[in-house]
């Protein structure tokens, strides 16, 4: 018989903690690899005309989570797999075995089982992805969105899982170099003090009258383990908690988005008569969709590369703005909310030079949204003196041009009536329909809402499978912790019992240590996701209340459902002991 | 000749109440073949003792030479080797890997050690016969009682014929019949290789056993009966009783 017989026999021995190893690597890593086929694909997070940024943008953040999730969840779950196997090491350690025998031995099964996971991962991660595709583009009606295979996230994948996995086991597996053998000897039977702050709940308790101190005597078991478990549940459900918080307050958002950039129900440009449209065949569609114009207006403007320039009269008079812009002036007028949450270039130009020499100075800026966003604008507003602005139009080097602006008696019912006018602007220009939608294409407010729902569903879809996942995952941490200290629970469960503890006082005391295990970590997140939230929400549009409450909502609700489960599950715990 | 010898030993571990000296300057000598119970109250660091002359555990200071090795000069790995070789360990809680059976455990010094078949094969039915567990062979570990398992802790001890046995409460888990079947037993196989031993323990059976009896308190040895004095029995109650 050779170390190796015994070796393979050890392996069959511990089989389930290679399959609970496994199985962990194998869901952060296919986790992980869905959201990262999303996010390096560049036909959503680049091109505009296929996924807008609006959507594109929500992928960002429970990315991050993942991969947070990917790089603290692998070291646990290997700190978990070596220590179930310490006290044998210590065994062999004090037969003689050379200590980096047994290093080399626990890194290349870490390596082996590491690397089985991470094949795995990125065979099922394939399958799932293409899933997540399909539900995004038929699911969610994204259609310009196609699933193709892509080397660049499983080189990501590979690369953090790879970096992470190597980093736990070189660092990890090291850890059997430095203890005395005598230390781990003791690892599962080692006693441990209570700790500060078990021993303060313990007087407050005693000071409402009930003494617990046998109760209190089962929280003192594997403190450390603990702690990491604890740790790995906050995170999780502050994410949760958060997640949900930033969910119900991005998703309102958008909305808010919609409305506030979308003031006018539609809006289309024409320049030099490019895009141009009798107002008369603009009612007859609208009529012939059933939808009536009960607003219809113009405003002149001119644009370079760089700015789009506006008559200050015009300005005033239709938007019933107060400007003053006299003769070589101007005002920088930036179009946004400072709520969207977005970061906005609020940098003011203070001087422009215009083609035919004449030096305009900035008389500062202000901040404004006058009509819906197009992309036949330039990125910077500004509003000239009109005697300027019409000089500057008279220049051939300046496209001129017309906004016109409608509202109508239905906007939700108007997409007919778009879907016609962008088609007979499309036969006016003689263009395709993708230069039709580059450069001259309708801006709605139905299409700005219909945008805001798509996102809203795309969030609540990522973020669902992100939420559900962490609750899953601290469920199973906490489950697992408690099945690993049952025998040591039965051991001190048989003793109360032979000192006449009856079945009732044990249930009880089951059921108090199962609160311990499972709710603090949720107060804990509870607060500390709302702080999170108030931060994160405070900047966008005033939704941080509304975030919370949604948050504290889900706070309240895992933490209700958690502790009416507690009642079941310590029975069970129960049955299983007794 | 002395096999070990150990001297000014120390060791201590930081408490909530602060400093305590475990062991405090602890000289100690054994002879080729000498058996040794050191006795003394809980929490007197016996324990403690026996872990740093085996090497599983560093004393602060002091000196441990087993023949003509200094312990502290070696590296980790020549004091792996030396205790795969001299040494051979019982525990109270029996330390047997379950993920083996039993004649695996047994063979376990002997299969580090990259010995062949055939003198496993030897060596196994040795000590097996020995401490009569020939019929337990091919069961699990979590099959036989306790006095078994620590049968099977000594075969395990013994198998690689080792200069020196260390045994922590080598009864501390047994019932009378298992601690007579035990002491036999280490008798039978330390007479057969000529071991030396050096026993922890609160029996005063087992501490009967032996030639000499050391007495550990306050982190030193206070007091020492040997066989040789008249009156060895109620000498060592006497001391036992402290």
């Amino acid at each position: 018989m050779t170390f190796s017989d015994i070796s393979k026999k050890m392996i069959h021995f511990h089989f389930s903690k290679y399959k609970l190893f496994f199985l962990c690597n194998l869901f952060v890593t296919v986790l992980f690899f869905c959201y990262a086929s999303i996010f390096t694909n560049h036909d959503f997070m680049d091109n505009y005309f296929v996924v807008d940024s609006m959507i594109s943008s929500n992928i960002i953040l429970p990315s991050i989570l993942s991969a947070l999730f990917l790089v603290l969840f692998l070291p646990f779950s290997y700190a978990v797999f070596l220590s179930a196997r310490k006290r044998e090491y210590g065994v062999l350690f004090c037969l003689g075995m050379r200590r980096k025998e047994a290093v080399r031995n626990l890194m290349l099964d870490g390596l082996i089982v590491s690397g089985f996971a991470l094949i795995a991962a990125l065979a099922i991660g394939t399958v799932l992805s293409a899933l997540f595709y399909g539900f995004i583009r038929y699911g969610l009606g994204i259609e310009g969105l196609k699933w193709r295979f892509d080397i660049a996230p499983y080189q990501i994948t590979v690369l953090l899982y790879g970096v992470t996995t190597l980093a736990t086991i070189l660092l990890q597996g090291t850890c059997m170099y430095f203890p005395q053998i005598a230390q781990l000897l003791k690892t599962p039977f080692q006693a441990e003090k209570k700790g500060k702050i078990l021993c303060y709940l313990e007087r407050v308790s005693a000071w409402f009258g009930k003494s617990k101190k046998i109760e209190f005597s089962f929280l003192v078991r594997h403190k450390r383990n603990w702690s990491i478990r604890y740790v790995m549940s906050i995170f999780m459900l502050t994410a949760v908690i958060v997640l949900v918080g930033l969910c119900a307050g991005i998703n309102q958002s958008f909305y808010c988005d919609a409305e506030r950039y979308a003031p006018y129900d539609v809006l289309y440009t024409d320049v030099f008569d490019v895009n141009y449209i009798k107002e008369q065949e603009v009612r007859e569609l609208a009529n012939s969709n059933h939808v009536k114009i009960t607003e219809y207006s113009q405003l002149g403007f001119a644009r370079d590369q760089t700015f789009n320039y506006f008559p200050v009269s015009l300005i005033n008079e239709k938007f019933g703005c107060e400007y003053h812009v006299n003769q070589g002036q101007f005002l920088n007028l930036f179009p946004y909310d400072l709520l969207d949450g977005y970061s906005h270039d609020l940098t003011p130009v203070s001087h422009i030079t215009l083609e035919n020499d004449l030096e305009l100075e900035s008389i500062g800026s202000d901040i404004r949204i006058l009509f819906n966003q197009n992309p036949t604008f330039a990125d910077r507003y500004l509003i000239l003196n009109d005697t300027d602005f019409k000089q500057l139009a008279k220049e051939s080097t300046y496209w001129s041009g017309r906004i016109y602006l409608l509202q109508l008696d239905e906007w939700k019912k108007s997409a007919d009536f778009l879907k016609d006018l962008q088609l007979r602007l499309q036969e006016n220009n003689n263009v395709s329909e993708q230069d039709q939608q580059i450069y001259y294409a309708v801006s709605s407010k139905l299409e700005k809402f219909r945008k805001a729902h798509t996102s809203s569903r795309f969030l609540i879809f990522v973020m669902s499978y992100m939420i559900g996942l962490f609750c899953f995952t601290q469920w199973v941490l906490v489950h697992f912790g408690i099945l690993a200290e049952t025998d040591e629970i039965k051991r001190s469960i048989h003793s109360l019992r032979l000192l006449g503890v009856t079945r009732g006082e044990v249930f009880s005391y089951l059921r108090f240590k199962n609160k311990f295990r499972f709710l603090p970590q949720i107060a804990v997140s509870f607060l500390t996701a709302q702080i999170l939230i108030w931060i994160l929400l405070h900047k966008l549009y005033h939704l941080e209340i509304l975030g919370c409450i949604a948050g504290a909502g889900v706070g309240a609700f895992i933490f209700c459902l958690t502790a009416l489960s507690i009642k079941r599950y310590s029975q069970k715990e129960f049955d299983r002991i007794t | 000749m002395y096999v070990l010898k150990a001297e000014g030993l120390c060791k201590s571990y930081q408490t909530s109440e602060g400093i305590l000296n475990v062991l405090d300057h602890v000289c100690f000598q054994m002879k080729q073949g000498e058996k040794v119970a050191v006795v003394g109250p809980s929490g007197s660091g016996k324990t403690t003792f026996l872990h740093a002359l085996c090497g599983i555990d560093k004393p602060d200071s002091g000196m441990i030479q087993i023949k003509d090795n200094i312990l502290s000069e070696m590296s980790d790995d020549e004091l792996s080797l030396f205790r795969r070789k001299h040494f051979g360990m019982i525990f109270q809680d029996f330390q047997l890997l379950e993920s083996l059976n039993i004649r695996e455990n047994i063979l376990l010094p002997l299969i580090l050690d990259g010995r062949d078949e055939g003198e496993q094969k030897r060596c196994l039915q040795q000590v097996a016969s020995a401490v009569g567990i020939e019929k337990l062979l091919d069961k699990g570990i979590t099959e036989i009682s306790g006095g078994q398992k620590q049968r099977v802790a000594i075969a395990r001890a013994f198998i690689h014929q080792p200069e020196i046995i260390f045994a922590d409460e080598p009864t501390g888990n047994l019932d009378c019949k298992s601690t007579t079947d035990v002491i036999n037993c280490m008798t039978k196989m330390s007479e057969n290789f000529h071991t030396s031993e050096l026993i922890v323990t609160h029996d005063l059976y087992v501490a009967s056993f032996c030639d000499r009896v050391l007495l550990l308190e306050n982190g030193n040895f206070t007091g020492e009966i040997c066989r040789e004095e008249k009156n060895f029995a109620k000498k060592v109650m006497t001391l036992m009783s402290v």
